[in-house]
């Protein structure tokens, strides 16, 4: 794992507050997204499409810093949109920094080269590349050539001078394994400090809606990927929710834990479904029924959802809330995770959805109910 | 207006009375719905904007041309008109992958006739 250790005691920590004080449901991640305009635009980005005057809005730093008192949480990601091209983006990043947030300021790197001058190098700011493979496969997946060259040149110009530089992927139906492999291996060349990856989720106003995984799939590519995977490989995420994408655990979703804020407010449940929008954080936390949300709830828009905004903070809440997750993240640490061969037959044990009803067809059935007497 | 038996397609265009049937499944359209909408109320005003929220008693909407946010009460609308262009329609990953294949083709013909000439 290539987390630095003050990052991982301070999530240590975090979530060791949490348990002795009794709090059922805490945010580990702020999801924080202060415009949805980007300069490019994907195929599997369910981000970016709303009329002009939205585009346009963006969350000012104060708001935006304000959003993280609030939440509290840790870790701040910054995604949208791209966040280069906030013109606050450097207020906000500095005003985290002094709060000792440790942001992933989630980037294309496009712009990275040319505007990094106004960034200051710190233990607690980290640029995440978008990157969705190799050339070739990038480019296809952000629709717009020359994005992966660009890219590595950011990264490159990054590192030089000094800034923490991961890189988040996203892969989707048709991902060949040997190529992300391939590209683990370049990305280790470039000299990134760590790589995150996950599957995609199938947003309903995603222009690709063929091209997402389903679970049998996840579980047969990331098998495929991390099989006999290289000790070089460095990744920036809990080794026990690589585990879970290759189906060697199962974990279910904590939808609170990477809670999201955006010009709309406070957004239900999750950074993946918009199911209504709150003031403040406390009243996500209070108002949201988190019944109807997960794999186990049976709602239909989480069943093959395995994204890591949902499932690593419950990774991340076994190791540092059980015995047995915290051995087992050491294993899997010190020996890599454990993944069954991609032709195995062993899957991890999950429970029966339950029969889900909508909130809407839940009052709707009760004022049936009131009405008949 | 919809009947029992057909659920209607809420695209640009569709008007969304109060007393429609399906009025909260248009609802939960209106939300998903990625361009403007304009709300019709019964004492004859009118707002254009984004709708972005939904709750039992009232509408949240962004209006196109002010910074201040607006909450209307269902019970005050008439009429939700799906206005604006749909921002997430007619940008699909097959046209993208056309594009790709005929600029690939348009490339492997011209190379071909330039090692011809």
């Amino acid at each position: 794992m290539s987390v630095p250790v003050s990052q991982m005691w301070t999530v240590a920590s975090y979530v060791i507050k949490q348990k002795l004080m009794g709090r059922k449901r805490y945010p580990l991640v702020l999801m924080l997204e202060p415009l949805f305009r980007c300069n490019l635009s994907c195929a599997g980005c369910g981000k970016i499409q709303y009329p002009d005057h939205i585009l346009k809005k963006v969350l000012s730093a104060d708001q935006c810093l304000a959003a993280a008192d609030e939440c509290g949480a840790p870790i701040v990601s910054i995604p949208g949109g791209e966040p280069l091209l906030h013109p606050e983006m450097p207020q906000l990043v500095e005003g985290l920094v002094a709060r000792k947030k440790y942001i992933y300021l989630c980037t294309n790197a496009i712009l990275l080269k040319s505007k990094i001058d106004q960034y200051k190098a710190t233990k607690y700011l980290t640029f995440s590349v978008h990157m969705d493979g190799l050339q070739e496969e990038h480019d296809e997946a952000v629709c717009r050539d020359g994005t992966y060259a660009k890219a590595i040149e950011g990264i490159k110009e990054a590192l030089k001078r000094g800034f923490r530089v991961t890189t988040n992927t996203t892969l989707f139906d048709g991902a060949k394994s040997e190529r992300v492999r391939e590209f683990f291996d370049e990305m280790m060349k470039l000299g990134v400090e760590g790589m995150m990856v996950s599957p995609g989720y199938s947003y309903s106003k995603a222009p690709d809606q063929n091209h997402f995984l389903k679970r049998q799939k996840t579980f047969k590519l990331f098998r495929e990927i991390f099989f006999n995977g290289k000790k070089s490989w460095r990744f920036n995420q809990s080794p026990l929710f690589i585990e879970y994408l290759a189906g060697s655990r199962h974990f279910e979703c904590t939808p609170w834990g990477n809670p999201t804020y955006n010009i709309f407010g406070w957004q239900k449940p999750c950074y993946l479904l918009q199911d209504g929008y709150v003031k403040t954080f406390n009243e996500l936390l209070e108002t949201t029924n988190w019944d109807n949300y997960g794999r186990k709830s049976g709602n239909p828009a989480c069943q093959d959802c395995m994204v890591h905004c949902g499932h690593e903070p419950t990774a991340v809440d076994y190791t540092f809330g059980t015995a047995k997750g915290f051995w087992g993240t050491v294993k899997a640490t010190l020996s890599g995770p454990k993944i069954h061969a991609p032709d195995s037959p062993i899957f991890p044990f999950m429970s029966k959805p339950k029969n889900f009803v909508s909130e809407y067809e839940q009052s709707e059935n009760s004022e049936k109910v009131m009405k008949n007497g | 207006m919809a009947n029992a038996f057909e659920k209607r397609e809420f695209v640009q265009g569709v008007s969304l009375r109060v007393s429609d049937a399906d009025f909260y499944d248009g609802l939960r359209a209106v939300v998903d719905y990625r361009g403007d909408c304009k709300i019709l109320l019964k004492d004859g005003s009118e707002a254009e904007g984004y709708i972005f929220n939904f709750t039992k008693l009232c509408v949240d909407l962004i209006p196109v041309d002010s910074e201040q946010r607006k909450s209307f009460l269902i019970s005050n609308i008439a009429e939700i008109i799906f206005s604006g262009a749909d921002a997430a329609a007619g940008k699909s990953w097959e046209d993208w992958m056309k594009r790709k294949a005929a600029q690939k083709s348009h490339q492997a013909a011209s190379s071909d006739a330039a090692s011809h000439a």
